[in-house]
């Protein structure tokens, strides 16, 4: 009977243990924080890091989405190879979706991206031809905003039960190389209530360039702002479009709101963006005549 | 005096230093000390100071600026700490401060320019002004003129050596030789070169900073020379053996032929009174002088009409604008060449009986590396050193028409005096080698990028330029051949990315690179102007004449054209292209030996 009960005792515990342990894909998880993006990398010897005349090559990328949005419309291209020395087929290269980080799938979506190439002939008796070129990848992402703020609608009141408002409130990232990096609260007050203003600043966090970004919503405790704006240069007031110079944009919203207490609630924003990586790398052709490069 | 003794005499203080012994001499030991000791000081404070001022320098990433500043304020501290070692009784030290001055005008104000004329002229005055200024102070004033160099070879180490050998030499120098340069502590080494022998109390220190002192030495040597050791200092061998010093000299003196000295020119203009227009004056003359040199060279006798008609027709080619220039591929370490070889059995003083069918073997030597299928017809002259009217062609014994096409061929060139004339005394045998139907390519690449807008060129242009275009690469580039096409292409000749909406201009000239002539040009072809119009019919319509005495370059006609092909005009980003142009020409190369026969009697 005691062993039983012991047993009994031991199973019971198993259970706890194993329906409390979740590892990697803890419901806690929060992946919408830090600037995680696309990450490019070779496979290895594609392409190898030496080519000869008139031969064959792969180029191999291993794309992951280090971001916690999935990635649509993407392009990869090769830019800047003269075909004389390296006839890279196709030069552009398309994925449909990659996925971002999720409970499903806790290290974001990975693909191989295959380019086929064939090595011209040296310029004469050349030693070698180093030849730059540019790995463009363009996408399309999203990005959501959301955190709790405390509002206080009767600025005059000293004397308040309820929470502090925070003037200014500083971001690492949500996710993605777009990030909202700080919300500045600016109010004052009209009749017993408050015309709240939030003016948001979103940053590129990333390697890459932002080219425009989409307010897509804008919500105050659920309910629209009465009017969301960015300013700059923009296409229109919900389209902001960023030079490659200046990567930062700022986003104001407006609304009143009526009497009553401090309190906190929700504040939310979702963003479309474009974003384009441009990285140098180079292909290199030696001479096979030539008995040591280095 | 060398690098060690000059050191050695600004900052000898303390006991074993020159100042503070010639304190002794003249009695003032004290004084002597004193002063040491403030030198010294100084010399620490420069070696805290250099260390700050590398550190700097590495941590503050691309701020090059600051530690340009930096830099120039450590020279200015340098100068005085060495001032400061001569010391008080020395009344001629302000003398240092002209070496350190003339440096300054001329790498900032004069950029550094070190075209030859301007050197000998720039050079001359300060070097006038030095003796001078030593003549005045009776010979006083020389060492501390000589002691200002020292600053002035830190500084130009400190900031100038890379930039200077890369963008005013062109030479792509190693990474090595960068990191020896860019990473050295220049300014902190100068302090410590300047400290005395005791420069503390403790021995062991005292062994290790003298020690320290001698390897810097070493390392300043290697610095300064390595750049000039091919695949040590920079990527590409140009520098001559000590053989060929005499053939780029003649090379040289080819060139100038008899054009009126630049000098001389200018004498001539500030005689003729041309002072409002001194520089056109001088340009003028030596174009003058330049065209009746290759005229003169053809074998047109001056004031003659085929002699008027020599100067008209290179004036037209002048006037088709400054010829385009390029540079030597990198990557090609073995251009084709071709050279006669004195050997060292070469019989240039003999004693004969009768002075009739003596024979004089010399070796040709060409490198091919790219197996062309060569025709080399030599002969052979003699003329007398006395008298020159006494010239007489030699027979060539060995084949005389020569066919290779092998890598690095070599053969011997037997030149025999005639039967019917009995050499006596000096000559000047001219052997002549003339290499048929020769071909030299050169590449031009660009970057066609459509129309764009502003945003788009802001964020794409200098990343074009920086990942194709860096370091001259913008210019055509061929082997170093005997002679080579240069040729540019773009919305200007220079830019290296074309838009299509402003039309294209093509230029090209032909370079004559190697030691002898140029003697014809057979056929001009450029590969990758296919859909640009008849840019190649253009170019290649008008093949000028070489003159003999040809200047190193000869433009071709410049053409203009709006097309190009529609994939060009608009590219999904951008294209490269590179552009290949070649030439097939024939080249004199000819060697001058000296012979003496005497008779026997």
């Amino acid at each position: 009977m005691k062993l039983l009960n012991t047993l009994g005792i031991v199973l019971v515990l198993i259970l706890l243990i194993g329906c409390g342990s979740s590892g990697k894909g803890d419901a806690k998880t929060n992946f919408k924080v830090g600037s995680g993006e696309l990450d490019i990398s070779f496979f290895t010897n594609a392409p190898p890091s030496k080519l000869y005349p008139q031969s064959n090559f792969k180029i191999v990328l291993e794309i992951q989405n280090n971001a916690a949005y999935d990635l649509t419309a993407g392009e990869i291209s090769i830019v800047g190879l003269e075909p004389k020395y390296f006839d890279v087929s196709p030069q552009q290269q398309y994925f449909q979706v990659l996925e971002g980080k999720n409970l499903l799938n806790p290290s974001g979506g990975r693909e191989f991206i295959e380019f086929e190439g064939k090595t011209g002939q040296l310029f004469q008796n050349a030693q070698n031809y180093r030849g730059n070129y540019f790995l463009k990848t363009k996408y399309d992402s999203s990005l959501d905003f959301s955190d709790t703020i405390c509002l206080s609608p009767r600025l005059y009141d000293i004397y308040d039960s309820g929470c502090t408002p925070k003037e200014k409130k500083g971001y690492s990232g949500q996710g993605a190389p777009l990030g909202v990096t700080n919300v500045e609260l600016v109010s004052y007050p009209i009749g017993a209530g408050a015309k709240i203003e939030f003016r948001v600043r979103l940053r590129n966090l990333g390697r890459g360039l932002v080219d425009h970004i989409q307010l897509k919503d804008a919500k105050l405790g659920g309910k629209d702002f009465e009017t969301c704006e960015f300013q700059g240069p923009v296409i229109d007031s919900h389209q902001a479009l960023l030079s490659s110079d200046q990567q930062e944009v700022m986003l104001l919203c407006e609304t009143t709101l009526g009497s009553g207490s401090s309190y906190e609630t929700t504040l939310a924003f979702e963003f479309d963006y474009e974003y384009e990586l441009r990285e140098q790398h180079n292909l290199l052709l030696v001479n096979p005549n030539v008995q040591s490069y280095w | 005096m060398g690098l060690g003794s000059i050191i050695g005499g600004a900052a000898g203080g303390g006991a074993g230093g020159t100042m503070a012994t010639a304190a002794k001499f003249t009695g003032a030991a004290a004084v002597g000390r004193q002063i040491a000791g403030a030198g010294k000081n100084l010399s620490w404070i420069l070696l805290v100071l250099g260390i700050f001022h590398y550190v700097f320098r590495i941590i503050s990433g691309g701020n090059y600026g600051v530690a340009f500043v930096l830099s120039l304020g450590l020279f200015v501290f340098a100068g005085y700490a060495l001032s400061q070692r001569m010391g008080q009784e020395s009344d001629d030290r302000w003398a240092m401060l002209f070496p350190m001055l003339a440096f300054v005008v001329w790498y900032f104000w004069f950029n550094a320019n070190y075209d030859p004329i301007f050197l000998s002229y720039y050079l001359g005055i300060s070097f006038g002004t030095m003796v001078l200024i030593g003549a005045v102070t009776k010979g006083k004033a020389i060492k501390a003129e000589l002691i200002g160099f020292l600053p002035v070879l830190f500084l130009f180490l400190d900031i100038g050596l890379v930039p200077f050998l890369v963008e005013k030499l062109h030479l792509q120098i190693t990474p090595f030789v960068e990191g020896l340069v860019l990473y050295m502590p220049w300014w902190a080494f100068f302090g410590l070169l300047t400290l005395p022998s005791d420069a503390t109390k403790n021995g062991s220190v005292n062994f290790l900073v003298n020690l320290t002192k001698i390897l810097g030495i070493l390392y300043l040597i290697f610095v300064i020379v390595s750049p000039t050791i091919p695949d040590v200092g920079h990527v590409q061998s140009s520098l001559p053996q000590a053989a060929e010093f005499e053939d780029a000299q003649a090379r040289l003196r080819e060139k100038i032929g008899d054009k009126e000295n630049p000098a001389v020119s200018n004498w001539k203009c500030l005689f003729a009174g041309r002072f409002t227009d001194l520089q056109e004056c001088i340009a003028e003359r030596q174009l003058n002088s330049d065209l009746r040199a290759i005229c003169l060279g053809e074998g047109f006798e001056e004031g003659t009409s085929s002699y008027k008609k020599c100067i008209e027709e290179q004036n037209k080619i002048r006037e088709q604008g400054a010829p385009v220039t390029g540079i030597n591929d990198p990557t090609i370490t073995e251009p084709t060449t071709a050279k006669f070889v004195v050997g060292q059995y070469f019989p240039d003083e003999i004693t004969h009986d009768t002075g009739r069918d003596i024979e004089y073997p010399v070796n040709l030597e060409i490198t091919n590396p790219r197996k062309q299928n060569l025709s080399i017809e030599v002969s052979c002259n003699f003329t007398n050193k006395k008298n020159k009217k006494e010239s007489f062609v030699g027979d060539i014994v060995s084949e005389q028409i020569l066919e290779f096409s092998e890598e690095k061929p070599k053969t011997t060139v037997i030149c025999r005096s005639p039967k019917d004339k009995a050499l006596n005394g000096s000559y000047n045998l001219v052997y002549s080698a003339e290499l048929r139907k020769l071909k030299s390519a050169s590449k031009l690449q660009r970057a066609f990028i459509g129309d764009r807008d502003e945003k788009w060129k802001k964020e794409w242009v200098p990343k074009i330029m920086s990942a194709h275009f860096s370091s001259r690469s913008h210019l055509s580039q061929g082997a170093p051949d005997l002679a080579r096409i240069n040729f540019g292409y773009g919305n200007t000749v220079e830019d290296p990315i074309v838009e299509p909406k402003y039309g294209q201009t093509l230029s090209a000239s032909i370079e004559n690179i190697g030691n002898g002539k140029v003697k014809n040009i057979e056929s001009i072809n450029f590969d990758g102007l296919e859909g640009f119009g008849d840019l190649q019919g253009c170019v290649t319509s008008m093949i000028p004449k070489i003159p003999a005495a040809s200047s190193s370059a000869i433009p071709l006609k410049t053409c203009f054209t709006k097309i190009m092909p529609s994939e060009l005009a608009n590219p999904p980003v951008y294209t490269l292209k590179e552009f290949e142009a070649t030439i097939t020409y024939d080249y004199l190369i000819e060697r001058t030996v000296g012979v003496t026969l005497k008779l026997i009697e």
